[in-house]
C-alpha cells in the first residue's frame, strides 16, 4: 500500500462518519495484521489516527487541496455528461456517405 | 459483345481462344469468397488480359460486382457508385447484373421494394434469401422504411421486428430503458436485424454508465452491418481512442464526448506553467480554455480558478493571465480563495505572502460560511483559525524583522478588492468596505482567541494559554482566566496560573492557586505534588532568607504531607533539616541528618549529591557539604542517578558536583549501569550544565541498555553532539523523533520540537517531516553505540553515504583552509565568548586579518555583553521572490 491519503488508506469515502471510519479501519487491520505486516499496519493506524480525532479530520479536509496539482488531475472522477438527444443524431451517423 | 471504343480493343470473340481455366475461374471465387475482393478484382483482370473472351469478361464482372458490394458495405458509396459507372460503360453486357448494385444502392436510400420483392416468393432459393438478408443486414439503416416497405405483406416478420426496433431506438436515445424491453426474443441471432438488437443494447449500456457491457455488445456486432456505422461514436464516447467522421464527431458532440482532447492540452499547460515561457503559457491557456468549455464543461470554472492560480504563482501578470481566459470572470468563491491561500503559503515566499495567505484564508473563511460549507462559529472555523496561527508562527519571531512586513501589510492591503472587480452581487457583497478591514488574522493572538470562541475546548485554550505564556506572559494570567470560565471544572487553568506565578516567585500566589485547585480535585497527583513542591520552595525561601521561625514551620507542614513520605522524597526533606541544622543546630544535629539522608538514600555519594545541591539552592557557604573521599573503584553512577532523579521528581534541576564529573565519565564509558531513568537524570543534569562529554557517554550508555529508552538516549546524543557534527545530529534527532513516534511518547515528541525551534531554522520543520524505515533507525542507533568517544574532530562517517560534500566542519579543517595552520590558538576574548562559534566560520570567510579587525572593532563599540536574541533565524528572501 502506497496511498499517502489516509481516507484511500482505508477505503472510505470523504463524507465517512466516525462508525464508518472504524469499520473501515477494523476491516484493513484483519487484511494486514502486525504480525504478519508490521509496515502496513503502522500506515493503516497512522491514517487512522489522522481520520478519527474529528479536529485533525477536519483540518485534512479543510487543507487537503493541493493549489500545485496538476491540472489534468481535474478530469479525475469527472463523468462526462451523457445527454438523451433523440435517434436523430444516431441516424445521421448511420445515413452518412464516406468518401 | 461489343468492341470498347475508347480502347480500340478487338472484341474478343472474333479469334478464337482457349476457355479460362476451371482453376483460374476457381482460384477468383475462392477470392471473392473469403472478401478479399481487391485481390480477385486484379486476378480477373489479368485473366481478361490473358484470354480477352467472353467467358474472362463475364469472370471480370464478377470480381467488379463484388468489389463495388464490398465498397458499399464499407459504407464507401462515392467510390462504388464511380466503379459502377466504368463497369456499365466498359463492359455494356454487364447491365443486367448491375441492377443488384442498383438494387443496394436503392435500399441505402430506404428504397426497399426492389430488394425485399424477391422475398415473396416461395420458390426463391437459398441463396438469394441469404443474399438479400446480408443485403439487408449491411445496407438498410432505415428501419421505418423497412416496417412501412409495401412490398411484404404487414404481418411479416420483417416489416414487425424493424417496426419494433425502431420503436426502441426512439426509446433508448430519448431516455432510460430498461434491458428487459430490449430482449427481443424474436430476432433471433441468424436475422438480418440481429445487429440492431445489439446496438440497442449497447447505447442502452452507455447511458446507464455501464461501459464494460457497452463494450461488449459492440464487440458483438457484425463489423459488415449496417449498425456497426455507430460502434467507433460509442466507443469514443467511453473513452477509447477513435477517428471519427463528421457525423459521429456531431453525435458525440450532442450526446457525450470524452477528454481525449482537453487531457493532452491540459498536461502540455502543466509543463510550460511549470518551467515554460509565459508566452507560450498564455497562448496554451487560450486553447485549453475553449477545448475545456465544450468538451467539458464540468470542470470549466473548476480550471479557470486552478489556472488564475497557478499564473499567480509563477508570476503572470494578473492582466495577462484575464485575457488568456478570453474574458471568462474567474469566480473568486470559497474555492478560489482557498485555492489563493495555499499558493501564498509556499515557505519558500517572502514572509509578506504568509500576512496574504492569512488574508485569503479570511476570505475563504467568509465565502465558505456563505455558500454552507459550514457554520459561522464550530470546528471547522476553529481550525481555520489554528491554521492561520500556525502559518503567522512560521514568521519571525523578532519583531524588529516582523514589525516593517507587517506595516507595510498593515499600509498596503486593500482587502483584495482587486478580485472582487465583476463578481456575481452575492460574491460582492462579502467584500470589506474600504479602508475598514479587520486585520485580526495577522495576529497569533487574536487568531487562538477566536479560535477559542468558535470551538471552545480544552485543546484550544490549552494552545492560546501556552503562545501567551511564551510570547506575552503578561497576558497569560488573562488567558487562564477565560479558560476558567469555559471550563469552571477544569483543574489545568489554575495550575498553569500557579506554574507561572511559581516561575516569577510569586510563591504565595501561586500556594493561592493550588488551593483553589485543591478545591476542584483534591485527589489530581499534579496538584498533591504542586503542594508539596511550593512548600519545598517556600521552605527553601525561608532558609535562604535563614528565617528560623518560619522555615520550621513549613518543613514541619511538609512532614506532615502524606506525599512527602513516598519514594526517596524523605530524604529530600531530611536534606532541608540537614540546612535547618547548619544554620541553627549545633554540628551533632547536622552530621545526623546528613547521616539520615545517606541511610534514606541508602548510597553516601547520592546522599552526597543531594547534600551539595540542596546547599546550592539555599545558598550555603561554599564548602558545605565536605568534599566526599572516594575510593579508586567506587562506582558513582547509581548514586548519581538517584539524586537526580529525586531533584527532578522535587522540582529541582540539580547538577553534577564538579568534583564527580570526571569520575562519572570514566565510568559510563567503560561500563554500563541498568538504571536508565537514574543515567537520564544524570544525562538531563549534565547537559543543563553543558557538560556535553559526559552527556554524550551517558547517551552512549544507555543506547547499549534497554530499546525502550533509545528515543531519549538519541534525543541526548543529538544534544550532546558538537556543532560541527551535523549529519550525526540529523540522524539522532530523525531516529528519536521516529522512536517516539511509535512509542507514542508526546512528552519526547514536544521536547524534540522545542529543541528544534530553539536551534535550528524553519528548514528543520521539513527534515522533520522526512519519516525513517526501522532499517534507517537500527543503522543510527548502531553507528552511535560504536561511536563511544567523543568526537573532537573530522566526522568519522556518515550515516546517508553523501560523499558529495568533502568540507569537514571541524574547527582544525576550517582553520587549514583559511590558511591558518592546525591547532593554532583559538578563543575569544573575555565579553566576546558567544562569538567563538562564529570564529571559525569569519575567518574562512573573511580571512584571519579582516575577522582580527573586526573583533577589535567590536571590542572598541563595547558590544561584547549583549547577547543575541534566542530564536529563529529571518529568512533571507529578496522581493524577486513575491509574485505580487
Amino acid at each position: 500500500m502506497t496511498q499517502d491519503d489516509p481516507r484511500q488508506m482505508l477505503g472510505i469515502g470523504p463524507e465517512a462518519g466516525d462508525e464508518e471510519i472504524r469499520a473501515a479501519y477494523l476491516r484493513k487491520v484483519k487484511e494486514f495484521p502486525p504480525d504478519r505486516a508490521p509496515g502496513d499496519f503502522e500506515r493503516i493506524r497512522d491514517a487512522y489516527e489522522m481520520l478519527r480525532d474529528p479536529r485533525r479530520r477536519t483540518r485534512t479536509m479543510l487543507l487537503s487541496v493541493n493549489p500545485n496539482q496538476p491540472l489534468v488531475s481535474l478530469l479525475q472522477g469527472q463523468a462526462v455528461a451523457r445527454k438523451f438527444t433523440g435517434p436523430a443524431p444516431w441516424l445521421a451517423v448511420l445515413r452518412e456517405k464516406k468518401g | 459483345m461489343l468492341p470498347k471504343q475508347e480502347t480500340g480493343r478487338r472484341e474478343p470473340g472474333l479469334i478464337p481462344a482457349p476457355d479460362v481455366l476451371p482453376e483460374e475461374k476457381a482460384h477468383v471465387a475462392h477470392l471473392i469468397a473469403h472478401s478479399d475482393t481487391t485481390s480477385a478484382l486484379e486476378k480477373a483482370k489479368k485473366i481478361h488480359k490473358k484470354y480477352k473472351i467472353a467467358d474472362s469478361e463475364a469472370l471480370l464482372v464478377d470480381a467488379y460486382i463484388a468489389r463495388i458490394s464490398a465498397l458499399i458495405e464499407r459504407n464507401l458509396e462515392v467510390q462504388a457508385r464511380s466503379l459502377v459507372e466504368l463497369v456499365r460503360k466498359r463492359y455494356p453486357a454487364s447491365r443486367e447484373r448491375l441492377k443488384e448494385i442498383d438494387t443496394l444502392f436503392a435500399a441505402r436510400k430506404g428504397q426497399l421494394e426492389a430488394l425485399l420483392q424477391p422475398l415473396n416468393d416461395p420458390a426463391l432459393s437459398e441463396e438469394k434469401r441469404a443474399a438479400i438478408h446480408r443485403a439487408i443486414a449491411s445496407q438498410v439503416v432505415d428501419l421505418g422504411a423497412l416496417a412501412q416497405c409495401s412490398a411484404l405483406p404487414a404481418e411479416h416478420p420483417l416489416r414487425k421486428t424493424a417496426a419494433a426496433l425502431a420503436v426502441a431506438l426512439e426509446a433508448v436515445t430519448t431516455g432510460p430503458v430498461d434491458d428487459q424491453a430490449l430482449s427481443f426474443p424474436e430476432i433471433s441471432r441468424h436475422s438480418p436485424l440481429a445487429s440492431w438488437k445489439i446496438l440497442l443494447r449497447a447505447i442502452a449500456a452507455f447511458y446507464r454508465r455501464d461501459d464494460e457491457l457497452c463494450e461488449k455488445c459492440l464487440a458483438a456486432i457484425d463489423p459488415l452491418a449496417a449498425a456497426a456505422r455507430l460502434v467507433r461514436a460509442l466507443r469514443f464516447m467511453i473513452g477509447q481512442k477513435q477517428t471519427l467522421t463528421s457525423a459521429s464527431d456531431l453525435l458525440v458532440k450532442q450526446a457525450g464526448g470524452n477528454f481525449e482532447t482537453l487531457r493532452p492540452k491540459l498536461k502540455k499547460l502543466d509543463q510550460l506553467l511549470e518551467g515554460g515561457s509565459q508566452a507560450q503559457a498564455i497562448r496554451e491557456i487560450r486553447d485549453v480554455i475553449s477545448t475545456c468549455q465544450q468538451s467539458c464543461p464540468g470542470i470549466f470554472e473548476r480550471l479557470k480558478q486552478h489556472i488564475s492560480t497557478r499564473a499567480f504563482r509563477v508570476g503572470v501578470a494578473p492582466e495577462r493571465a484575464e485575457s488568456a481566459l478570453h474574458g471568462h470572470i474567474v469566480l473568486r468563491d470559497a474555492y478560489f480563495w482557498r485555492l489563493l491561500a495555499r499558493t501564498c503559503e509556499n515557505p519558500h515566499l517572502h514572509p509578506e505572502a504568509v500576512l496574504i495567505a492569512c488574508s485569503a484564508w479570511e476570505e475563504f473563511r467568509k465565502h465558505a460560511i456563505r455558500e454552507g460549507w459550514f457554520p459561522a462559529q464550530g470546528l471547522e472555523v476553529a481550525t481555520l483559525y489554528l491554521h492561520m496561527a500556525d502559518l503567522m508562527g512560521r514568521l519571525p519571531l523578532d519583531e524588529d524583522d516582523f514589525n516593517p512586513v507587517r506595516r507595510k501589510f498593515i499600509l498596503t492591503f486593500d482587502g483584495h478588492a482587486h478580485y472582487y472587480r465583476n463578481q456575481p452581487a452575492e460574491i460582492r457583497a462579502l467584500m470589506a468596505p474600504k479602508r475598514m478591514h479587520d486585520l485580526y488574522f495577522i495576529s497569533s493572538e487574536k487568531l487562538l482567541e477566536r479560535a477559542c470562541e468558535a470551538d471552545p475546548c480544552v485543546e484550544n485554550f490549552q494552545r492560546w494559554f501556552d503562545w501567551t505564556n511564551s510570547n506575552r506572559p503578561g497576558s497569560s494570567e488573562r488567558v487562564a482566566g477565560r479558560w476558567r470560565v469555559a471550563f469552571p471544572k477544569d483543574v489545568r487553568p489554575l495550575l498553569h496560573l500557579m506554574e507561572s506565578a511559581e516561575k516569577t516567585n510569586a510563591l504565595k500566589k501561586a500556594f493561592g492557586f493550588m488551593e483553589q485547585a485543591e478545591q476542584l480535585d483534591g485527589l489530581n497527583p499534579q496538584v498533591r505534588k504542586a503542594r508539596l513542591r511550593l512548600l519545598v520552595s517556600i521552605a527553601v525561601r525561608h532558609l535562604r532568607n535563614k528565617n528560623a521561625r518560619l522555615s520550621e514551620l513549613d518543613l514541619q507542614a511538609i512532614e506532615a504531607l502524606p506525599q512527602a513520605q513516598q519514594g526517596d522524597r524523605k530524604a529530600f526533606v531530611a536534606a532541608l533539616r540537614w540546612v535547618s541544622a547548619i544554620h541553627w543546630g549545633p554540628k551533632e544535629e547536622s552530621d545526623a541528618r546528613a547521616a539520615d539522608v545517606a541511610r534514606l538514600l541508602g548510597s553516601e555519594i547520592a546522599a552526597h549529591v543531594v547534600l551539595t545541591d540542596v546547599a546550592r539552592i539555599c545558598k550555603l557557604p561554599r564548602g558545605v557539604p565536605a568534599p566526599l573521599m572516594l575510593a579508586p573503584d567506587a562506582k558513582l553512577a547509581g548514586g548519581v542517578g538517584l539524586a537526580c532523579a529525586l531533584g527532578e521528581d522535587m522540582g529541582f534541576k540539580f547538577e553534577i558536583p564538579n568534583t564527580l564529573s570526571g569520575w562519572l565519565l570514566q565510568e559510563v564509558s567503560v561500563d554500563v549501569a541498568p538504571d536508565l531513568p537514574g543515567l537520564a537524570a544524570i544525562g538531563e543534569a549534565a547537559m543543563r550544565t553543558e557538560d556535553c562529554p559526559l552527556a554524550y557517554a551517558i547517551a552512549g550508555a544507555g543506547l547499549a541498555g534497554n530499546p525502550a529508552g533509545h528515543a531519549n538516549f538519541l534525543f541526548m546524543r543529538a544534544r550532546s553532539l558538537p556543532p560541527w557534527e551535523t549529519k550525526r545530529h540529523d540522524g539522532c534527532l530523525g531516529a528519536a523523533s521516529e522512536l517516539a513516534r511509535h512509542q507514542r511518547d508526546h512528552g519526547l515528541l514536544d521536547r524534540i520540537g522545542e529543541w528544534r525551534e530553539e536551534t535550528l531554522d524553519e528548514m528543520a520543520s521539513l527534515n522533520n517531516e522526512i519519516a525513517m524505515s526501522r532499517e534507517q533507525i537500527n543503522r543510527v542507533i548502531q553507528q552511535e553505540k560504536d561511536q563511544r568517544a567523543y568526537p573532537t574532530s573530522t566526522p568519522s562517517y556518515s550515516y546517508d553515504g553523501d560523499e558529495d560534500d568533502d568540507y569537514c566542519d571541524c574547527p582544525d579543517c576550517r582553520r587549514e583552509r583559511a590558511g591558518m595552520p592546525r591547532g593554532a590558538p583559538r578563543g575569544m576574548p573575555p565579553g566576546l565568548e558567544m562569538l567563538e562559534d562564529l570564529l571559525d566560520e569569519m575567518v574562512e570567510q573573511f580571512g584571519p586579518k579582516q575577522t582580527g579587525a573586526a573583533i577589535d572593532e567590536l571590542i572598541d563599540f563595547g558590544l561584547g555583553s549583549k547577547r543575541k536574541k534566542k530564536g529563529r533565524r529571518a529568512r533571507e528572501v529578496s522581493d524577486f521572490d513575491i509574485p505580487f
